[in-house]
């Protein structure tokens, strides 16, 4: 055996033993997986949910007139059974904002064909920023849809009229954003307490802890493990919604901070806890606390107050990184602010893990 | 040479002292038995000497180190077998044996060395919460051998287990002594001690109240007994545990 002074890379090894050792115990481990599995799931569900699916046929549409010449049904059915939603929107900016969420905008524009009363129409087609890979496809189908409807040739032209909501827009269009944060902190929830309390119930902490392994190296490697299935997790959501990203950089930068706080917290109530049912006493305040809000805070007729006080928790301020990335602009300010309120409670969290490190040692 | 060097080790909890100043030294290739009732300080004993509590006052030497500024130079040096069988129970026993060689950096080829040692290689892909008692207990012995260590802590090895594996066991301590390991011993069972220890302390609240060969604690007490030797059961009866009995608690 070697018993040369442990270097970096050593001690790095051992947090990786401990870290590789839970990540395949994981899938072992029934709470564990059943965890992970539902949580998967659950993002399916969401995005399945939030989005436009192929199989989708109901679909809606704003449309702006500016010609205040057309007017119609506000449902369309076609021959296959599909529906089209109308909308009406009373300016462009209107149009702009309310594709957002939807599938479709059309922009009637004074002065061209729909006016002559020609055989041949050209509508402006808005897209929602998630659908920006599909222009050419959505234009050949509303083009049939809207020629359908009408009885006479019709072209959507889309072009570059891709309308990507504002960093500060309010509603659903950041939805992709929660779920991502939402992945990471629900995996490192229920995932780093467990490894941390079973390894304490089945007493092969002791083992651990007469090992060359130290107290931070074990830490270390429940972080890792943590940190390998969020990174699933959010691996799975970015991939749903690859579509919204428009910037990737505060999507990886707020999946750094949601997963360095939201391990660092687990490892924590890790350490608090003595076993699972504390754990399940702990999980109400915490999901009340740190998920709850991250649902609504995004809801337009939210209290001024409420909105400036979630803000500042950290699972709030990470979605909001985040959502920076599927935005049409990233506003320096509220992203340092956002990563600095995310860094400061990873900071505190990480304190009172220090200390409960400490006091173990004693 | 001592291989384990203690000197007036104290530690208390809350202001009690659940170790008060104990002082022993262990040779190497020594089996020393370190007997006393549930509660007497043998595990806080343990705890420390192997680094998961520190010492509220005095030192220890363990493999030449200290326990506490050299913690980290003397985990790799001794292995410990501890009261209950703490194994991965949803791992193999290879997998167990090969997360702990990663710990300590050894050798992958240890792992079948160690198995072969506890008898465990057709066993080798099983998970372990299959194995029965015996087994799971030879495998906490082969990853507390796994690197070789100078010292050997064993907390009540064979209790619990059928006779053929205790004996095995046993065997398996005395070779281990034999090719020079200390093996300090807590045991319950005074047969056990008596057999295979060459000197075995007596711990009673906190104090060790007799340290000698299990010869010389039934010489110094045979005129007490009738002229008869009496047997290290008697002598742990009669110097240990008086509290259990009804008497003042420690």
């Amino acid at each position: 055996m070697n018993r040369e002074k442990p270097g970096f890379l050593d001690n790095l090894a051992i947090a990786w033993a401990i870290g590789s050792k839970d990540i395949a115990d994981v899938l072992k481990f029934k709470t564990t997986l059943t965890n992970f599995v539902l949580l998967i799931g659950l993002l399916v569900f969401l995005y399945w949910s939030t989005s436009v699916r192929p199989w989708d046929h109901d679909l809606q549409v704003v449309v702006y007139d500016e010609t205040g010449l057309v007017s119609g049904p506000d449902r369309i059915t076609l021959d296959d059974g599909s529906e089209l939603r109308l909308y009406s929107a009373a300016s462009l900016e209107e149009l702009k904002q309310e594709t957002a969420n939807r599938d479709l905008g059309i922009h009637i524009v004074a002065g061209t064909e729909v006016e002559s009363g020609t055989s041949s129409l050209l509508l402006a087609g808005y897209v929602p920023w998630y659908r920006r890979a599909k222009v050419a496809e959505l234009e050949t189908q509303f083009s049939g849809v809207f020629s359908g409807v009408l009885g006479r040739p019709v072209q959507v032209a889309i072009g570059g009229n891709i309308v990507v909501p504002s960093a500060d827009a309010l509603g659903n269009a950041f939805a992709p954003a929660f779920h991502l944060m939402f992945a990471v902190f629900w995996l490192a929830f229920s995932l780093v307490p467990h490894l941390m309390i079973e390894e304490r119930e089945n007493k092969t902490m002791d083992v651990l802890m007469v090992s060359p392994a130290s107290a931070g190296q074990v830490i270390l490697g429940k972080g890792i493990a943590g940190l390998f299935y969020a990174t699933v997790g959010a691996g799975i959501s970015a991939y749903l919604y690859w579509g919204y990203v428009t910037n990737w950089l505060p999507v990886l930068l707020g999946f750094v901070c949601s997963a360095a706080f939201s391990i660092v917290f687990m490892l924590a109530i890790g350490g608090m806890v003595t076993g699972q049912k504390q754990l399940m006493i702990a999980a109400q305040p915490i999901i009340f606390l740190m998920i709850v809000p991250t649902f609504f805070y995004q809801e337009p007729n939210l209290a001024q107050w409420l909105r400036q006080f979630v803000s500042l928790l950290p699972t709030v301020a990470a979605s909001k990184i985040i959502g920076y990335g599927l935005a049409d602009s990233i506003p320096v300010t509220g992203l340092l602010t956002n990563i600095a309120i995310t860094l400061a409670f990873t900071a505190a969290a990480y304190m009172v893990l220090f200390f409960q490190m400490r006091r173990a040692d004693r | 040479m001592d291989t384990i060097v203690v000197d007036s080790l104290t530690r208390e909890f809350d202001g009690t002292r659940a170790v008060d100043q104990i002082s022993f030294t262990v040779e190497a290739g020594e089996i020393f038995g370190f007997l006393g009732p549930n509660g007497a300080g043998k595990s806080t004993t343990i705890r420390m000497l192997t680094g998961q509590l520190r010492p509220t006052s005095g030192s220890a030497q363990v493999a030449g180190c200290d326990i506490v500024s050299q913690r980290d130079q003397m985990k790799p040096q001794i292995g410990v077998v501890f009261d209950c069988q703490n194994i991965y129970e949803r791992m193999t026993a290879r997998d167990n044996l090969r997360f702990a060689a990663r710990l300590y950096r050894v050798n992958g080829q240890r792992v079948d060395e160690a198995l072969e040692l506890v008898g465990l290689t057709d066993s080798a892909k099983k998970r372990t919460k299959t194995f029965s008692n015996g087994m799971r207990q030879r495998l906490v012995i082969a990853r507390a051998l796994l690197h070789q260590p100078k010292v050997l802590f064993l907390d009540e090895p064979t209790r619990g287990l059928d006779p053929h594996i205790a004996r095995d066991i046993r065997s398996l301590i005395v070779q281990l002594a034999e090719q020079g390991m200390t093996i300090f011993l807590t045991t319950h069972y005074m047969e056990e001690a008596d057999q295979l220890c060459r000197r075995v302390a007596f711990l009673d609240r906190g104090r060790i109240v007799a340290l000698d060969t299990p010869a010389g604690h039934k010489a110094a007490h045979q005129s007490t007994y009738g002229g008869e030797a009496p047997t290290l059961e008697d002598l742990f009866v009669k110097l240990t545990g008086s509290y259990l009995r009804g008497g003042e608690r420690m």
